[in-house]
């Protein structure tokens, strides 16, 4: 469900006690408002790529990246994101994005890492985007909460036709299968590999034909819920603003950078039969590859974290 | 080709009825009969619009002619297309007398019969020289992110009209240095005065090479593709415009088998896209595999795509991936013509790359250093070719081939 949705049904929950009366639910509904504006968090997330803890970006070397231990270089760096919530203790408060027509709309974010220099010319392009906003009714929270990726019911939109930030074409498939939710590409630095991607994306999509969007979810989700616990404090002013590092040593720790299968694309691409490359950095994102699902919550990821 | 005598055009009323014809509320049919009464000069009808809205009476409105699922291109802020301007484009588009020597209008690399690309392998200037390149096809083109096959600076139509008309190595339509003889044969011409004024109203003296540039670009922006047995079985549901053959190719060309999509998927069937609402500008460009000269992987000296601008040695062949469209009707492939054939190309694709066993251009293109790494070459049956050959021939459009807006507009009497 929509975040913003959510919200006003555990609002109208929580306030109307049962009554059907009009007049009832008018003032309740009212007085809730008024207290949500009270407490309303303005929230500013901001993103950094990091490996071995110093800030890594197109152009740096990855040094002795992945199971393999191969020095690398990034080709790519953009995840989309979506359900963000903050964790209270009275339970999950939905964070509703703020829709500036570019980066973010009421229900996905794209996060851009890459500036389009050194190795990412060729994929990438020079805007770079590192931060998602939104409002939420918490005054306490304890963690930050999102999905990586696009939730279902946008992703097999026309790319063609979609509103941004879901109007990316590098980051989109085709109808059936729809968007990259991840694009993480790197390419190992000695001279005769041609690169290794990181393409997450909805697994087991089946329709009528690849321009056909299918009529029911993708088997495989490949959505990791991602839990951040939250180190800062809402300020005065009721805003609250979280850095998130994105570990790259983190996601490619197992994953054989330096090989490809044969008669299999180059790198993860999320599907069946990249099972050598996939299975790793599902796990390193707390999936499980078989079922594309969360393992008890993605607990395990260590991906995103705190600085 | 050589310049066209061209006939009178009755000013600006005449004009303005040619421009009626994608009627907004009017029938089809009282169209043509209302461009037929008053049809003056080429007596040509191409204005359509998918927007039933736009006020096509308006020599300074536009339409789009695409259906409303596809976001517009991107149009620069100095140069909005207008009718008038494309009015004007068109005719200048198809002649001669834009070359100094009055022999090459744009079409004469661009003929629209083949979809605008030109049939030899690579195009001929005024003075008989070959350029390196062949001409490409040119529906869409207004969605590209940048232009020609090898350039990052040149960000829009506007900026990419120099190359043929004023480039020098080698020579195309020779332009540069004769700009004051042009633009006195377009002022000297019974119909172009009035109609640079009515698509420049705001200009004292509109009759300039920049401004038959800026028609022209709007021309080209106007030859828009979107009706293709493809568009109508992916966008129109149309189950029956495709056979199964083309589907079956469709499905393996958007597959990670095949891995074509990477390049040229998408609406404009190019990775390389700009739309009305893009907020940056991916640069599209990829080394294929086609040559490898050395074990730096080098190409061809005259023709080494974005090194040639870059200087960059990770830069070494690569080339804009074009747009798909009318794919089947543009041979000879690839940026220098080099192959003949759909079929050749899929089996350059399959195989990873070109060997040439000997000759000057002779190297295992498969172990180029900068290949894209989507050119790993895949297992094709005798069927698998045949099948993407059928999808790539169901993007031919014969809507935009056969409208008026493709016709040679001195050449209808």
């Amino acid at each position: 469900m929509h975040p913003a949705r959510l919200l006003a049904l555990l609002v109208a929950v929580a306030g109307c006690g049962g009554s059907t009366s009009d007049s009832d639910t008018t003032d309740t509904t009212d007085t809730l408002d008024s207290d949500v504006a009270a407490t309303d968090v303005a929230l500013t997330v901001r993103f950094a790529a990091t490996y071995g803890g110093e800030a890594a970006g197109c152009g740096d070397t990855l040094t002795a990246l992945g199971a393999d231990e191969v020095d690398s270089e990034l080709l790519d760096l953009r995840f989309y994101l979506h359900d963000v919530a903050l964790v209270t203790p009275e339970g999950d408060v939905p964070v509703t994005l703020d829709d500036d027509g570019t980066w973010q709309s009421e229900a996905v974010a794209l996060i851009d890492l890459e500036d389009g220099t050194a190795g990412c010319a060729a994929t990438g392009n020079a805007q770079r985007n590192d931060t998602f906003t939104g409002t939420a009714a918490a005054t306490a929270p304890t963690a930050l909460r999102f999905t990586l990726g696009v939730p279902d019911d946008l992703n097999h939109l026309d790319v063609a036709a979609a509103a941004p930030p879901l109007d990316v074409p590098g980051l989109y498939w085709v109808w059936q299968t729809g968007y990259k939710f991840a694009r993480i590409d790197v390419r190992p630095t000695a001279a005769d590999s041609a690169g290794w991607n990181l393409h997450l994306g909805a697994g087991g999509c089946t329709s009528s034909g690849s321009t056909v969007s299918p009529e029911t979810p993708c088997a495989r989700p490949n959505r990791p819920r991602i839990t951040v616990p939250i180190a800062a404090a809402v300020n005065a002013d009721g805003e609250l603003t979280l850095d998130v590092d994105l570990a790259l040593d983190a996601l490619f720790v197992d994953a054989p950078v330096g090989t490809n299968t044969m008669g299999t694309p180059p790198g993860c691409m999320a599907n069946p039969g990249d099972t050598a490359e996939c299975d790793p950095v599902f796990t390193a994102l707390g999936l499980d590859w078989e079922t594309g699902q969360c393992v008890e919550d993605c607990a395990a990821q260590q991906v995103f974290n705190l600085p | 080709m050589s310049p066209h005598p061209s006939a009178g055009l009755a000013g600006l009323t005449a004009l303005s009825a040619l421009l009626v014809a994608c009627a907004g509320g009017s029938t089809p049919d009282d169209a043509e009969t209302d461009a037929d009464s008053d049809a003056a000069s080429d007596g040509l009808t191409w204005v359509r619009c998918a927007d039933e809205a736009a006020d096509t009476d308006d020599p300074q409105g536009w339409c789009w002619d695409l259906p409303p699922n596809v976001t517009p291109p991107a149009v620069p802020d100095d140069n909005p297309p207008t009718f008038a301007k494309a009015r004007l484009g068109h005719r200048l588009f198809f002649d001669g007398r834009l070359s100094a020597d009055g022999s090459l209008a744009c079409a004469g690399c661009h003929p629209p019969e083949t979809a605008f690309a030109d049939p030899r392998p690579v195009s001929v200037g005024i003075l008989g020289e070959a350029t390196p390149r062949n001409a490409p096809g040119l529906q869409n083109a207004a969605f590209y992110a940048t232009y020609t096959w090898a350039n990052p600076l040149l960000l829009d139509l506007e900026a990419q009209h120099a190359v043929p008309l004023f480039g020098d190595t080698p020579v195309e339509m020779g332009a540069g240095g004769s700009e004051a003889l042009i633009e006195g044969r377009l002022t000297a011409d019974p119909d172009y005065p009035a109609l640079f004024a009515a698509a420049f109203p705001d200009d004292a003296s509109p009759v300039t090479l920049p401004r038959a540039i800026d028609a022209i670009a709007t021309y080209v922006r106007s030859l828009t593709s979107a009706g293709s047995p493809y568009d109508r079985y992916v966008y129109g549901g149309e189950v029956s415009a495709l056979s199964a053959s083309a589907v079956r190719g469709m499905d393996l060309f958007f597959s990670e088998i095949a891995e074509c999509h990477h390049c040229h998927g998408g609406f404009h069937l190019s990775r390389s896209v700009r739309t009305a609402r893009s907020r940056f500008i991916e640069v599209a460009f990829d080394n294929t595999g086609l040559y490898s000269l050395d074990d730096q992987g080098a190409y061809p000296a005259d023709n080494t795509g974005l090194h040639s601008v870059t200087g960059e040695a990770s830069d070494m062949g690569r080339f804009r991936p074009p747009s798909l469209r009318n794919v089947a009707l543009t041979a000879p492939y690839f940026h220098d013509g080099s192959a003949s054939t759909l079929r050749e190309v899929l089996e350059i694709y399959a195989a990873g790359g070109r060997t040439i066993a000997d000759g000057p251009s002779a190297g295992d293109g498969r172990d180029n250093p900068h290949k894209s790494i989507f050119v790993g070459g895949f297992s094709a049956t005798e069927q698998d070719f045949a099948d993407l050959e059928a999808f790539l021939t169901s993007l031919t459009d014969d809507a935009l081939l056969t409208s008026d807006k493709a016709k040679d507009p001195f050449n209808q009497h």
